[in-house]
């Protein structure tokens, strides 16, 4: 077991490789003039070349890929062609904020979502489901961003409970942002959950556990639900891209200092530093966060736990493929 | 994909049969479809929809949407403006019937790139198996460990903020998530007979996946292509919304949601009507999307 943790820890690295290339590929794939924009329009150009030069933009892609790579195992990411200041101590102030409004709209729509799911599967074709599934429906086709447009209207401008952007008035500042990111999520979390109960509740062990003269508690928590827990933990690994780039929008409309509004306006004002640490950021996050589940996911399931402890790893390999492609 | 695989020419005998066996499943499909009341709810939006991208030019001016009109700035929902006027004078109601056009091309242009992409990756891979299959499929498990926002985000600072940028950011990040599915339900069909007998009588390895491979997995390819639709078309509208994808005074419908927030304390119809607009989108194509699938595979009703 120790094993398949370390190994899934360590395949981080490589991943982080590729990653960070494709990225520094794609930003850098029209000719970047970062000595134009840092001098400015009026400035002339052997000026803007000597910038350029000792910047290092008239190496090669790969070269300058490298000596970003350097740079960056040594915590220098550049300095913003802005504010000048170094993106490595603004990367590292802003992105708690991030996280946190992610944990937090994540718990929410798991604290939520889940026992509302598992609800609407037992009492299937009910009332509640009805409404909830309905619900559930119309909030997962809302964009996140005009529910938080709207609660901030009614909210924070008209009601003035809670204030309209920044993160400076405590949990207060938080309830909005974690609501409207939420509740999206918490929406597809009600969805999911029913439908994997609902595939669990009608397999034959379930019906062996009834008969056998279980509560009905005991037979939904004890064996429908914890059968039910790999596709859940599945759907918050798929979530939490969402979650994240969610969080990217979010901050930009209730103006949170986090990495989603450094990225949008680095992206707008071509800030090639500030852009390439915000994505990086990202992407490092969100492939921990994959590798914590991939973790999880070992531990629920027993099945996958025993392929580890064999031998045979090849065929553990091309099983999890499968699972993965279904 | 149908019309491609038409146009090759094709022994007439077989395409008579292959053709009959099509529309009986597309007839099939159809009178499931037609019962589903939800569906005929979303088809009926989505027709609305459509007849508003279409006769976009006949039902407003695109002259109202754009111009500017310092007169009639700010005017509430009524009778000379029903979706009233923004900050600009700009007359609402043109501008979310031609903010339609660019919001559905978008949404159904990346899609269909994606899925077409997708699709022809997803079947080869899985019609040529062995080392091919398993290198395409480590590139995709990378390119799908990359969250598509970050993949998007990334085009767009590179080629720079523009509609034709978006929905090529767009496409580009949806593809390996058909690709693998596609694959999934190719592997089922590129052990079969009759992609042997095809092998057997000499087809190329092209003719087979677009003629034999594909028809067999375009109900699924469809399906997910629906659902892949409103997400795309909430997705542009956020970038936009960001300031990265369609430009004022392009009428866009994430852009006009941006445009009215210096406004909308006072003036909420700059806000509500532009969501309202792009969750029912949104939602309607879902529901369409459910249908679809429930028609086409009945088992996984209900679900």
């Amino acid at each position: 077991m120790l094993k398949y943790v370390i190994k899934r820890i360590l395949m981080i690295i490589p991943t982080m490789f590729i990653v960070t290339f494709i990225v520094f590929w794609l930003i850098n794939i029209t000719p970047a003039d970062p000595g134009r924009i840092i001098l400015g329009a009026e400035a002339s150009q052997d000026l803007v070349d000597q910038v350029n030069h000792d910047l290092g933009y008239d190496l090669p892609l790969v070269q300058r890929y490298f000596k970003w790579v350097g740079d960056a195992l040594h915590g220098d990411l550049g300095n913003s062609y802005y504010t000048k200041r170094p993106v490595y101590d603004e990367m590292m102030a802003r992105f708690p904020y991030t996280v946190k409004l992610t944990f937090l709209s994540l718990g929410m729509a798991i604290l939520i979502g889940l026992p509302l799911g598992v609800l609407c599967a037992v009492k299937q074709y009910s009332i509640a489901d009805n409404i909830l599934s309905t619900l559930s429906m119309f909030l997962a086709a809302m964009p996140a961003f005009w529910l938080g447009l709207l609660l901030l209207l009614q909210f924070s401008l008209r009601l003035g409970w809670f204030p309209s952007s920044g993160i400076t008035l405590g949990w207060r500042s938080w309830v909005l942002p974690t609501f409207s990111l939420a509740v999206g999520y918490t929406a597809s979390y009600l969805r999911y959950t029913r439908s994997a109960m609902l595939d669990t509740i009608r397999q034959d062990y379930v019906r062996t556990v009834r008969s056998k003269g279980c509560p009905e508690s005991t037979v939904i928590w004890k064996h429908a639900f914890r059968n039910s827990m790999m596709t859940l933990v599945t759907i918050t690994g798929m979530s939490l891209a969402g979650l994240l780039g969610g969080a990217f929008v979010i901050e930009s409309v209730f103006s949170i200092p986090g990495l989603g509004l450094m990225g949008v306006t680095a992206i707008k004002r071509k800030d090639l530093p500030q852009i390439m640490a915000s994505l990086v950021m990202l992407g490092t996050f969100f492939l921990v966060m994959m590798v914590v589940i991939d973790i999880l996911y070992a531990f629920i399931d027993p099945r996958i736990k025993s392929k580890y402890e064999t031998p045979k790893k090849k065929v553990s390999e091309k099983n999890k493929d499968v699972e993965g492609s279904i | 994909m149908s019309k491609s695989a038409n146009k090759e020419k094709k022994p007439p005998e077989l395409k008579a049969s292959g053709k009959r066996k099509k529309n009986s499943q597309m007839r099939e499909v159809w009178s499931r479809l037609k019962q589903n009341k939800k569906a005929i709810f979303a088809m009926a939006v989505l027709a609305m929809l459509l007849i508003m991208v279409i006769f976009a030019d006949i039902i407003a001016d695109y002259d109202k949407a754009v111009d500017l009109n310092v007169v009639n700035r700010l005017k509430e929902p009524g009778k000379e403006f029903i979706f009233g006027t923004d900050a600009f004078g700009r007359d609402i109601f043109a501008r979310i019937i031609h903010g339609a056009r660019i919001s559905l091309l978008m949404g159904f242009g990346a899609t269909a790139i994606s899925a077409f992409f997708g699709t022809v990756i997803g079947t080869t891979s899985a019609f040529m198996g062995g080392r091919f299959d398993n290198v395409v499929m480590r590139i995709l498990d990378t390119w799908m460990a990359i969250p598509s926002l970050l993949i998007t985000l990334a085009i767009i600072a590179g080629i720079g903020v523009g509609i034709p940028q978006m929905i090529f950011a767009l496409a580009f990040g949806g593809i390996p998530g058909f690709a693998r599915i596609l694959r999934a339900s190719a592997l089922s069909v590129v052990n079969q007979e009759f992609i042997e007998s095809a092998k057997a009588l000499g087809a190329s390895n092209t003719r087979i996946v677009f003629q034999h491979v594909i028809p067999n997995v375009i109900s699924q390819a469809l399906v997910q292509a629906t659902m892949g639709v409103s997400g795309t078309i909430l997705m542009g509208a956020t970038l936009s919304f960001l300031g990265l994808g369609a430009q004022p005074p392009t009428p866009e419908w994430g852009a006009m949601l941006s445009e009215g927030l210096s406004n909308y304390q006072f003036y909420p119809h700059l806000v509500t009507i532009p969501g309202i607009f792009l969750a029912i989108t949104a939602l309607s194509i879902n529901i369409f999307g459910d249908a679809l699938r429930d028609a086409f595979d009945p088992k996984l009703k209900g679900r």
